[in-house]
């Protein structure tokens, strides 16, 4: 076994530990030293090649369609990279059982396919093929270390075979520890980057998307209130509701945070019986990670149990490692409990004074809590409009005291961030939420629609030990924000609605197929076996025994005549006055050139290919040493 | 000037992609494409952790290339090339490296032959493909026909060739190559790739050597042609017929005319009578034939001139046997007669002149159709090699057999019209289908 074949098995080893692929990993390496030590090997024709070749492509192409339509919860990218090796294990067979050793270029790159074949590059597919799998070993995710060690023990006995032998040892060693520690330090400050810049993409790139910590409002922005008409869930429920993604109930610096952050896994206790709960069925294109829109007193979630949930104190709900479409069902009491915090009773200085204005209007000291909620309620909806209108004013404090005391119009987040101020003042605990409003019904469907655009935020108070919400925004809102759809928007659904439906149906494909897929996958491969078997069953005239020489470069001598070196004479005359023409038969050139000697020759060389009695040893010999003493004359003359 | 522009972008494509090529070996190569990689994957690096790998491909990358910089080597290098090639049939020599610094060199540095690559421009592109004709979708030239432009104009691709490894300071490496087209081949100079101590990038070391070599036509056996032709007196006389044919005798003498030569007088009579008196010979008489190539290319492909080209290049080797003058006549910026044969020039010469015949976008039959006016009193016979069987060819034809000139044609073809049923043909006329040229040839 040689060095190269070693690199190839540790990194297989390596792929299959790190991807927990042991039978995978076993077999491949089974079939690779059953190879190695087989005697019989195929003369593989440059087209066959590239079959192969084609064959690795469609394995990938297929691994492509298997991501996208199998319901998994790891994306098709890195399903593609785990099965890489599998993939061009086809190339690397073709190398192991074919009479050249080697493969094309052809086999890996389409644009060279068309070369003439004096023009190909072989490739020794070894090194590529261990590249390939520790590569692909990465998609394991091992932080622990290990990953970096294997990586720099396969690329050190890359790099050993390649290095060029003139410089000494310990320059490379050294080199090789300098690049080394360096990628170490390297790869531990690309990971804290990662962090960092993932942390300020989401201020930057996501909006529209749920902070569950930090809220930032748009009071204090300038211009109008962007609106998008892309459908974020449809949700099949008997009544419309507001659904709450997270809440916040710290005021700090312009924007709402929340006080704890802290993710815990769900632990739903069973409060109430099911059949006393409401339900609702949502559907939602998923991400990576999202904050779960909920209704008020959620209480158990149905058909997300391969996914991650886990809860904020504060009511947030996480869902992770969710395939890109879900469909859950929610029961949900519509009272929402919960403790109060610390900061639900805080109000800003800046914003005492016109607290204050608003409590001298309102009077609704010693009123009973849900009475002062309700008057609030009442007190906005008369005496405020709802605008889209962002604000002329950039500092959030002064855009709040304005909308109250002068411009008495505003989008929700002012009303919402008012009602809790309000409410605070008046002793009530009281949180900024935000979520959607379910208002869009489609008859054909039968369900809601939220948009982003249904995109709202209210307030939430503590009353009779329970949180309630506190809407205050005018109703009018939702005409308003209609009257500003795209008009488009029956388009930009249809087109929606399609990527629902389809995601949907591979959804429950996957549901309903999850016990028999593998009895389909399985059924394919082995066709693909057989039909593999077949043809290399039918390939067998081309089979040669190992030991027989004739993939080397050297002329074969297959045909009569070839051992004898004639052909020298044609090579050495070529580009002269005297050279043989295309296709001109030898006896005629010879003649042509009119060489006596060369006539001579010719005879005898006649008589060996086409006499039927032959040439005796002797007279081969020396017909032989003559070619040899007449081409010694020419070199000697030229 | 947007032909320009993008001309300029493939140039810059090219030369990234041969800087590329050259400047990495396989191991670097392999490393660059897995760093490529192994970046787009770990971009998140929560999901896999291939960006461990990234870095420390990366960190190697660096690392080499930095050493790259400090690779030296100085050397001189000598070329022993042939002096003809023959298009298609593969050349071999040699090339003796000469080390020059005093550093350790292993088995691993590698000559790179460099080859003259004439730029076109976006008119010769157009011109060259035909773009005019084609659709309007179909006119830009792309960059992979550029690149073959550039491939059929540079004539040959030469291989790396790794140099044997030698305790001594000379090298020697045995190069061998096909040419592609016919033409001259300038050879400006050799590369040296050395690697540096990790083996992943190579540093290249140029150094000027320019030499041509010269790819003549491919040539195919044929039968000699059996042209019926009678000798004709040749004014140039003694200096056309200096090996074979009637040779130099004295006749008489008589009075000088106007027009004699000056070194016919006969002196010695001029001083004893006082009158000019020249000596007379017996005039000369040999066959002479003319060689009509057709450089109209018109909607006929490279292919189909190749071939035509090689026809005359044949035509040209069979009378070559012949004791017969031959003039090759063609029409390239202007009408062009080479004679040689019976020690006038030698072949090799025609045929380099049959390397170098470009075919022409416009028909500028009437101008050979003048030369071949012009030069056909002196001819024995006429042999055509066209490309079209037109009313402008077919009149020529009729002129010269007019004169009772025996001709004979060969027309090139793709073997998709029907030869059989074109007018006005001589009694040799040889349709040859250029795919199928040698078998056709040899069976004339």
């Amino acid at each position: 076994m040689t060095f190269s074949w070693l690199v190839v098995f540790i990194s297989i080893a390596a792929w299959s530990w790190f991807n927990q692929q042991g039978l995978a990993g076993a077999l491949l390496s089974f079939f690779i030293a059953s190879a190695l030590f087989a005697p019989w090997r195929w003369d593989i024709k440059p087209r066959q090649f590239h079959r192969i070749g084609d064959l690795a492509s469609v394995l990938v192409v297929l691994l492509l369609l298997y991501g996208v339509f199998a319901q998994t919860e790891q994306k098709t990218v890195f399903i593609i990279l785990q099965w890489l090796p599998f993939c061009f294990a086809p190339v690397l067979f073709a190398q192991l059982l074919g009479v050249q050793a080697r493969v094309p270029s052809g086999i890996l790159f389409y644009s060279v396919r068309r070369r003439p074949l004096e023009r190909v590059m072989w490739l020794d597919f070894r090194m590529p093929f261990a590249g390939i799998a520790v590569l692909s070993a990465g998609a394991g995710n091992d932080q622990s270390g290990a990953y970096f060690i294997i990586v720099v023990v396969i690329l050190l006995l890359m790099l050993w075979q390649a290095r060029p032998r003139r410089d000494t040892v310990f320059l490379w060693l050294l080199v090789m520890t300098f690049s080394t520690l360096v990628a170490y330090q390297g790869q531990l400050e690309l990971r804290a980057l990662h962090g960092v810049i993932e942390e300020k993409a989401v201020d930057w790139f996501s909006d529209w998307q749920v902070d569950p910590f930090k809220g930032r409002t748009s009071i204090g922005d300038i211009g109008e209130l962007k609106l998008s008409d892309t459908i974020e869930y449809r949700i099949q429920a008997i009544e419309p509701l507001l659904l709450q993604q997270t809440s916040y109930d710290r005021y700090m610096g312009q924007s709402w945070y929340a006080s704890k952050r802290r993710f815990n896994s769900l632990d739903w206790k069973p409060e109430q019986k099911q059949a006393s709960l409401k339900q609702m069925t949502i559907s939602q294109l998923g991400k990576r990670e999202s904050i779960l829109a909920l209704p008020a007193g959620a209480k158990k979630i149905e058909g997300l149990e391969g996914a991650v949930l886990e809860s904020s104190e504060l009511g947030a709900i996480k869902l992770s490692e969710a395939p890109d479409f879900v469909s859950f069902k929610v029961y949900y009491s519509g009272k929402q409990s919960g403790n109060v915090g610390r900061y639900d009773l805080d109000v800003p200085e800046q914003h005492q004074a016109w607290i204050a204005l608003l409590k001298q209007t309102l009077k609704l000291e010693n009123q009973p809590d849900d009475v002062i909620a309700e008057n609030i309620v009442r007190y906005f909806h008369r005496h405020y409009y709802y605008t889209l209108f962002l604000g002329a004013t950039e500092n959030a404090d002064h855009a709040l005291r304005e909308f109250i005391l002068d411009r008495k119009a505003g989008h929700c987040e002012y009303f919402a961030v008012a009602s809790v101020f309000l409410l605070r003042s008046y002793g009530i605990p009281a949180r900024l939420a935000n979520g959607y409003a379910m208002q869009e019904y489609d008859e054909t469907e039968r369900e809601y629609i939220v948009r982003r655009r249904h995109a709202h935020a209210w307030a939430i108070a503590y009353i009779d030990g329970q949180w309630r919400p506190v809407d205050a925004t005018p109703s009018q809102w939702l005409s308003i924000e209609e009257q500003n759809a795209n008009p488009l928007q029956s388009l930009s659904d249809w087109f929606t609605s399609l990527q629902f439906s389809y995601r949907q149906w591979r959804y429950r494909q996957a549901q309903s197929e999850q016990e028999d897929g593998t009895m389909i996958w399985g059924g394919i491969v082995l066709l693909l076996l057989i039909y593999l078997l077949w043809r290399l069953y039918a390939a067998r005239r081309q089979l040669v025994s190992r030991e027989r020489p004739c993939y080397t470069s050297e002329p074969g001598h297959d045909l009569l005549g070839q051992d004898i070196e004639f052909y020298l004479i044609e090579q050495a005359l070529r580009n002269t006055e005297q050279a043989r023409l295309n296709n001109e038969p030898v006896a005629a050139w010879v003649k042509r050139i009119n060489n006596q000697d060369l006539i001579a020759f010719v005879q005898i060389y006649y008589r060996y290919r086409f006499d039927p009695q032959g040439l005796s040893p002797a007279k081969i010999g020396e017909l032989k040493r003559d070619i040899r003493c007449w081409l010694a004359g020419l070199n000697s003359r030229g | 000037m947007l032909g320009r522009l993008i001309l300029k972008q493939y140039l810059r494509v090219h030369r990234f992609d041969w800087a590329m090529r050259r400047r990495f070996t396989v191991t670097g190569h392999l490393f660059m494409m897995l760093l490529i990689v192994a970046g787009i994957y770990g971009v998140d690096t929560k999901i896999s952790s291939t960006y461990q790998l990234f870095m420390l491909l990366l960190s190697i990358l660096f690392a080499s290339w930095l050493m790259n910089r400090f690779n030296r080597c100085q050397f001189s290098a000598q070329r022993r090339l042939p002096r003809y090639a023959t298009v298609g049939e593969q050349v071999s020599y040699r090339v003796d490296v000469t080390l020059l610094d005093k550093q350790k060199h292993g088995a691993d540095l590698v000559l790179i032959e460099q080859l003259l690559e004439p730029l076109p421009n976006y008119a010769e592109l157009s011109e060259f493909y035909r773009c005019g004709d084609k659709p309007w979708y179909r006119r830009g030239v792309s960059f992979r026909r550029w690149r073959h432009y550039l491939s059929y104009r540079r004539g040959a691709y030469i291989n790396e060739q790794p140099l044997s490894s030698s305790s001594n300071r000379v090298l020697e490496a045995t190069i061998s190559f096909t040419p592609l087209g016919r033409g001259k081949l300038v050879f400006t100079g050799f590369y040296l790739a050395r690697p540096d101590a990790l083996g992943l990038f190579r540093r290249l070391f140029f150094h000027a050597n320019q030499q041509t070599l010269w790819v003549l036509p491919k040539r195919y056996q044929m039968p000699p042609l059996a042209l019926a032709g009678k000798r004709k007196y040749q004014p140039g006389g003694v200096e056309l017929a200096n090996s074979v044919g009637d040779s130099l005798e004295f006749m008489s003498l008589r009075d000088y005319r106007q027009g004699d030569a000056l070194n016919h007088i006969h002196w010695k009579s001029y001083a004893r009578h006082g009158q000019l008196v020249v000596k007379e010979y017996q005039d000369e008489y040999f066959m002479r034939r003319a060689l009509l190539l057709d450089t109209y290319a018109g909607s006929v492909e490279n292919e189909g001139f190749e071939a035509a080209v090689s026809v005359a290049a044949s035509i040209a080797m069979s009378e070559w046997q012949n004791d017969a003058l031959l003039d090759l006549l063609f029409v390239e910026q202007k009408a062009y007669c080479f004679t040689s044969g019976r020690g006038v020039d030698h072949l090799p010469h025609i045929q380099e002149v049959l390397a170098s015949v470009q075919p022409r976008p416009r028909d500028e039959f009437a101008l050979l159709h003048r030369a071949v006016m012009d030069h056909v009193g002196q001819s024995s016979s006429l042999v055509c090699v066209l490309l079209h069987w037109d009313e402008a060819r077919r009149r020529l034809l009729e002129q010269i057999m007019a004169r009772d000139i025996p001709v004979a044609v060969f027309l090139i073809h793709d073997g998709q019209s029907n030869c059989e049923e074109l007018t006005d043909r001589p009694t040799h006329f040889y349709p040859l289908d250029y795919h199928h040229l040698a078998v056709e040839l040899a069976c004339l």
